[in-house]
C-alpha cells in the first residue's frame, strides 16, 4: 500500500468511526484545501454521499470567490450545509483592527461555539494537520471538550492501538482531527491523484497564490508561479518556508493560536 | 516508494530525547527557516543559544519549563527513504502520552543520559515497549560530552541498556554514544570518540525498517458498521488481516453463520473485486446474515469461540489504581463490554528492578497480569497470533485508562454458545428433569413478560395484578421487580449506562432461569436501552419471551411520582435519571403496548392477561 493510501485508509477508518458512535456529527467545511480533502474523503467513506452536514462559519471577511466556489461544491455534490456567524460581534463592528485574537475569537471560535450548541452536535470533524502549526502538533485525532469548549491540552486522554475516546463529556463535543499526520504535500498529492476541485485563489494570478486560506484581511499571497495542482505539488517540494508564514494571527504572539485553541478555536 | 517506518523515542526525563529529534531535523536540512528561527528566538529569550528540543516542544508550557509534555510526530526523510518520528515525554506524569505516541511505532531509540544512566522511566519505557509489540530498538547514550567521551562509561550504560531490553523482549540492533546537543555522532562520526567504531544515530536509524506483521495471514475483518443503500446491506470494517475476494467463503463470528463474498462497493467508481490487509471495505454478502458492529468476518478455518474471560498483561494509564474486581468497559476492536479483572497473578513496577507488589490493584504506571471477565462474550485471539484482535484497551468514566494484550484464552471459561438458549438442565438422556418435564407437570407453558417503561408508568403495579391473578388460576409465576433486586441482587450496580446494561443482563439470566424452572416471569424494570432488551430477548426462545411497552407520558410519571423520585431529579439530587436526565429509547416493536395514560389498572393488567392467554396461559 503506497504512501498516500495508507493515509487515506487511516482517514477513512477514522470517518466512519465517527458515524458509527455518534448521534449528531458534523463536519467543518473552510473550503480551504484541507477540509475539502476531508470532505472529499467522506464520500469515499460513505460510498458517494456525505452523511452529515457540514459547517461553514461565515465570518463575512472571507475571499467572494471562497463564497462562489462553497455554493457551487454544496450544488453539485447536494451537500447539507449550516452557515452561522456571530451577528452581534458583526453588528458591533468587530474585525481585525480591534485586535486579530479579539476578532478570531468573536468570529470564529464563538460563531463556531453557537452553531455546536443550537445544533447539539456531538463530533465536529475538522481538517487540521499536526506540521500546521505548534499547538495543533499536540492534538489527538479525537479530542473531547467539555461544555465550556476548552482544550485541556495538559490532561490528553490515552489514544492507543486506534482506540479513540468517543465518549462525550457532559454538555460538550468531541473533536475529531481525520488528517491530523498528513503533511501539506500529501494534501496536495492527494488533491491531484483524486482530482479533487479546489478553489481558484490557490493557483498563481500575476506571480502570487495563496497558499493558506484564511480570512482576507489576515492572509497574504506567496510569490509563485504555480497555476495547476501538479506545479503546486512541485513548488511545494522544493519549498523550505511553513505553510503559515504568511498568517498574521502567528505572528501577533509566540502563543497566539495556542491560547485561541485553548479556548476553543479549531 | 519505500514504506514509511515510525520510530517513537523513548526514555527518563531530561535524557535528550526532544533534543536528539530537533538535532536530526536540523542536522539534515529538515527545518523551515521561520520554525528554526521562532526556537531561537525563544532560547534567546531563556539566555540560552538554541534549543533544539524547541523545534518539538511546541507548547508554551514544555518551552517554559523545558520538558516535553505530550507525544507529537514528525516527518523525517533519510537516504530516500520516508520515517515518521515520535518524540514522547519522558516525566512519569505523562505516561499516557508516551503510550499514545508509540502504540503505533515499528522500533524504538531509547535514550539514556550517561551522567544518570538508567532510570526509572527508561526501564519503565523498556517493560511497555514489549507490551506494545515493539521489537527491535537502538540504544543510544547521550550527553557523552557531560562523561568526558568516556568508553567506559558507555560500554558499562550499553550493558545495563541492553540488559533492560532485552529482559523486556525487545532486540537491541545498535548501541550509540552521541551527544545530541553538540550534534557528536549524530549525522557523521564525532572526533572526540575515536574509539568507537559502530553506526551514528543516523545509520543506526536507517537500519530500521517497517515492522513485518507477526500475524498469519488468514482473512480476519472486524465490522465497524452496516450500510443500507436501497435493498443493499454492506458489511463495513477493516482487513485486519490475509485479503479477501469476491467469491470466498467467511463466517461470521461469534455466530459462525457461513457466507459468500458477492461483490464489493466503493466510490467514485466500482470498487475492485478484492482487497487487502489495511484496507477499508464496504461488502455484500450472499446471505442476508445477521451482521452487525463488533462481529467479526473471518476465514472459516479460523477457531473463533467467543470468550467470557482471557488472560491478559495489561497496562495502567489512570488517575488512580484499576480495582481488582472493579467494572471498566473493555475495547477490543469494535467490540464493547463491561470487564473487570477476576485476579491479578503479578503486578509489577516496571521502573524497578523485579518489584513485586500486592495483588489487589494495579498502580497508575504499573503493568498486571491476570484474569479478565466479560460480562459479554468477545471474539479475541492471543496477541501472538493476531495483533488487531489481541490488543484492548480499558475505559474509567469518559476516558481511556488503560491497554493491554490478550496472553491466553482460558478455555475452561470459553463460552461457545452466544445466546445461551440452552436447556440449563440437560443431563444425560432419559434421567434429566428438563424444562420439558417440569411444564408438562405445571400444566403450562413458562416465559418471560418483558414490561419495560418510564419511572412511575406503572411496571410494578401491573406485575403485581397479573401475578394476582394468575397464581389464583394456579399458574406458577414469579415477579422479578427492579427496586426490589436493586437492593440485593444488583445492589453493587448504580445508573451509569454500563450499570443499567448489567442490571438488564442480571435479571433477564435470573428470567431465563426461572422461565427453565417452569415459571412465568414478569419482569419490571425501567430497561431504558433497546439494545439491553434485545438482547435480554436472545437469551429466550420466541415463544418464551414478550416485551410490553407500559406507556404513559412523563408529564403524568411526574404528577404521579409515587416514590417522589421525579422531584429529586428536578432538583438535581437523581443524576441519571431516565426521562430527565438520562435517555429512554422506546421499544420499536413490542407485543404489547399498554397505555396507562388512557387504561386504568385492571384494564393495563387485563391486556397482559390477554397477551398471556394467547399464549395458552390463562388467568381463569
Ligand atoms: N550536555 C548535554 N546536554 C544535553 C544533551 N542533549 C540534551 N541536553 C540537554 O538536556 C536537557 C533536556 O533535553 P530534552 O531534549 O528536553 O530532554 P527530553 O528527554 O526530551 O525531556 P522530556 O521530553 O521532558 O522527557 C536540555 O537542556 C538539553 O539542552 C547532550 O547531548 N549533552
Ligand atoms: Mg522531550
Amino acid at each position: 500500500m503506497d504512501h498516500l493510501t495508507r493515509l487515506e485508509q487511516e482517514s477513512i477508518h477514522i470517518l466512519r468511526e465517527v458515524h458509527a458512535r455518534f448521534r449528531n456529527p458534523a463536519m467543518l467545511w473552510s473550503i480551504g484545501k484541507d477540509s475539502t480533502a476531508l470532505l472529499w474523503l467522506a464520500r469515499k467513506a460513505f460510498l458517494g454521499r456525505c452523511p452529515m452536514p457540514l459547517v461553514h462559519v461565515d465570518t463575512t471577511l472571507k475571499i467572494p470567490e471562497m463564497i462562489e466556489h462553497r455554493d457551487k461544491i454544496v450544488r453539485e455534490w447536494q451537500l447539507e450545509l449550516v452557515v452561522g456567524s456571530n451577528e452581534e460581534a458583526l453588528a458591533a463592528g468587530m474585525g481585525p483592527a480591534s485586535g486579530r485574537l479579539e476578532c478570531c475569537g468573536a468570529l470564529k471560535t464563538e460563531a463556531f461555539r453557537r452553531i455546536v450548541v443550537n445544533h447539539g452536535f456531538d463530533a465536529i470533524m475538522l481538517g487540521i494537520r499536526r506540521d500546521e502549526e505548534r499547538s495543533r502538533s499536540k492534538e489527538r485525532v479525537f479530542s473531547p471538550r467539555g461544555g465550556d469548549f476548552s482544550w485541556e491540552y495538559k490532561e490528553q486522554p490515552p489514544e492507543i492501538w486506534g482506540q479513540y475516546n468517543v465518549d462525550v463529556p457532559p454538555g460538550g463535543h468531541v473533536r475529531v482531527h481525520p488528517i491530523l499526520d498528513w503533511t501539506e504535500l500529501d494534501v496536495w498529492e492527494y488533491i491531484l491523484r483524486e482530482g479533487i476541485p479546489v478553489v481558484g485563489l490557490y493557483f498563481a494570478r500575476n506571480g502570487k497564490r495563496y497558499r493558506s486560506l484564511g480570512c482576507s484581511p489576515c492572509t497574504e499571497p506567496i510569490d509563485s508561479s504555480a497555476s495547476t495542482v501538479a506545479e503546486i505539488v512541485e513548488e511545494l517540494r522544493g519549498m523550505r518556508v511553513s505553510e503559515r508564514a504568511g498568517r498574521a494571527q502567528d505572528k501577533a504572539d509566540a502563543y497566539a493560536m495556542q491560547k485561541l485553541r485553548t479556548g476553543g478555536y479549531m | 516508494m519505500t514504506a514509511e517506518t515510525t520510530l517513537v523515542v523513548l526514555g527518563h526525563v531530561d535524557h535528550g530525547k526532544s533534543t536528539l529529534v530537533g538535532r536530526l531535523l536540523h542536522d539534515t536540512g529538515q527545518v523551515a527557516p521561520d520554525r528554526l528561527e521562532f526556537a531561537r528566538k525563544r532560547s534567546r529569550e531563556q539566555g540560552r543559544d538554541l534549543e533544539f528540543a524547541f523545534l518539538l516542544d511546541g507548547l508554551s508550557e514544555e518551552q517554559e519549563q523545558g520538558v516535553t509534555i505530550d507525544f507529537t510526530l514528525v516527518r523525517f526523510q533519510a537516504a530516500g527513504r520516508p520515517f515518521v518520528i515520535a518524540d514522547a515525554p519522558g516525566h512519569r506524569e505523562f505516561l499516557r502520552n508516551m503510550m499514545s505516541g508509540a502504540s503505533r511505532a515499528d522500533a524504538a531509540l531509547l535514550v539514556v543520559d550517561a551522567s544518570e544512566g538508567v532510570r526509572e522511566q527508561t526501564r519503565r519505557h523498556a517493560v511497555l515497549l514489549g507490551l506494545l509489540g515493539v521489537r527491535h530498538a537502538t540504544l543510544v547514550i547521550n550527553k557523552m560530552d557531560r562523561v568526558d567521551w568516556s568508553a567506559d562509561v558507555f560500554r558499562r550504560l550499553s550493558g545495563e541498556g541492553r540488559e533492560v531490553l532485552s529482559s523486556a523482549g525487545v532486540t537491541v540492533a545498535s548501541c550509540v554514544p552521541a551527544s545530541a546537543l553538540l550534534g557528536e555522532n549524530m549525522i557523521s562520526r564525532s572526533a572526540h570518540m575515536a574509539w568507537y567504531d559502530g553506526p551514528t544515530v543516523l545509520e543506526a536509524i536507517l537500519a530500521h525498517q517497517p515492522a513485518v506483521s507477526p500475524d498469519d495471514t488468514r482473512f480476519r475483518m472486524m465490522v465497524q458498521d452496516v450500510y443500507r443503500i436501497g435493498e443493499r446491506r454492506l458489511v463495513v470494517g477493516r482487513v485486519e488481516s490475509g485479503s479477501v475476494k469476491v467469491g470466498d467463503t467467511v463466517a461470521l463470528r461469534p455466530s459462525g453463520e457461513r457466507s459468500r463474498v458477492v461483490a464489493f462497493e466503493g466510490w467514485p467508481g466500482a470498487a475492485p473485486g478484492s482487497a487487502g490487509t489495511g484496507e477499508n471495505v464496504a461488502v455484500e454478502l450472499a446471505d442476508p446474515l445477521f451482521a452487525e458492529r463488533g462481529m467479526v468476518v473471518a476465514d472459516p478455518s479460523l477457531p473463533l469461540a467467543p470468550l467470557r474471560a482471557f488472560d491478559a498483561r495489561l497496562v495502567w494509564l489512570g488517575r488512580n489504581a484499576l480495582n481488582v474486581g472493579e467494572r471498566y468497559l473493555l475495547r477490543l476492536g469494535c467490540q464493547e463490554t463491561g470487564a473487570r479483572v477476576l485476579r491479578f497473578s503479578r503486578v509489577i513496577n516496571p521502573g524497578e528492578v523485579s518489584e513485586t507488589v500486592g495483588t489487589a490493584s494495579l498502580p497508575p504506571g504499573f503493568v498486571g497480569e491476570g484474569t479478565i471477565l466479560l460480562d459479554r462474550p468477545v471474539v479475541a485471539e492471543e496477541f501472538a497470533a493476531c495483533q488487531a484482535l489481541g490488543r484492548f484497551v480499558l475505559v474509567d468514566g469518559c476516558r481511556v485508562a488503560g491497554g493491554g494484550i490478550v496472553c491466553g484464552l482460558s478455555p475452561e471459561m470459553a463460552d461457545e454458545s452466544f445466546g445461551t438458549r440452552a436447556d440449563l438442565s440437560t443431563g444425560p438422556a432419559g434421567i434429566a428433569v428438563g424444562r420439558a418435564e417440569r411444564r408438562s407437570r405445571n400444566g403450562h407453558h413458562s416465559m418471560c413478560v418483558w414490561l419495560t417503561g418510564l419511572s412511575g408508568a406503572g411496571k410494578s403495579t401491573i406485575a403485581r395484578r397479573v401475578e394476582a391473578r394468575l397464581f389464583a388460576a394456579g399458574v406458577q409465576v414469579y415477579v422479578l421487580d427492579g427496586d426490589a433486586l436493586r437492593s440485593g441482587l444488583c445492589r453493587d450496580l448504580g445508573f451509569s449506562q454500563m450499570d443499567r446494561t448489567e442490571n438488564v443482563r442480571r435479571v433477564a439470566e435470573a428470567a431465563r432461569i426461572l422461565v427453565d424452572a417452569g415459571f412465568v416471569v414478569i419482569t419490571a424494570l425501567i430497561s431504558p436501552f433497546r439494545e439491553d432488551r434485545k438482547r435480554a430477548r436472545e437469551r429466550f426462545g420466541e415463544d418464551e419471551f414478550a416485551e410490553v411497552f407500559v406507556r404513559c407520558p412523563i408529564e403524568l410519571c411526574e404528577s404521579r411520582d409515587p416514590k417522589g423520585l421525579y422531584v429529586k431529579a428536578r432538583s438535581g439530587a437523581l443524576p441519571r435519571f431516565t426521562g430527565i436526565s438520562d435517555a429512554y429509547e422506546q421499544p420499536e416493536s413490542p407485543e404489547r403496548v399498554v397505555d396507562t395514560g388512557v387504561l386504568d389498572e385492571d384494564a393495563a393488567a387485563g391486556a397482559v392477561l390477554e397477551l398471556l392467554a394467547k399464549r395458552g396461559i390463562s388467568g381463569n
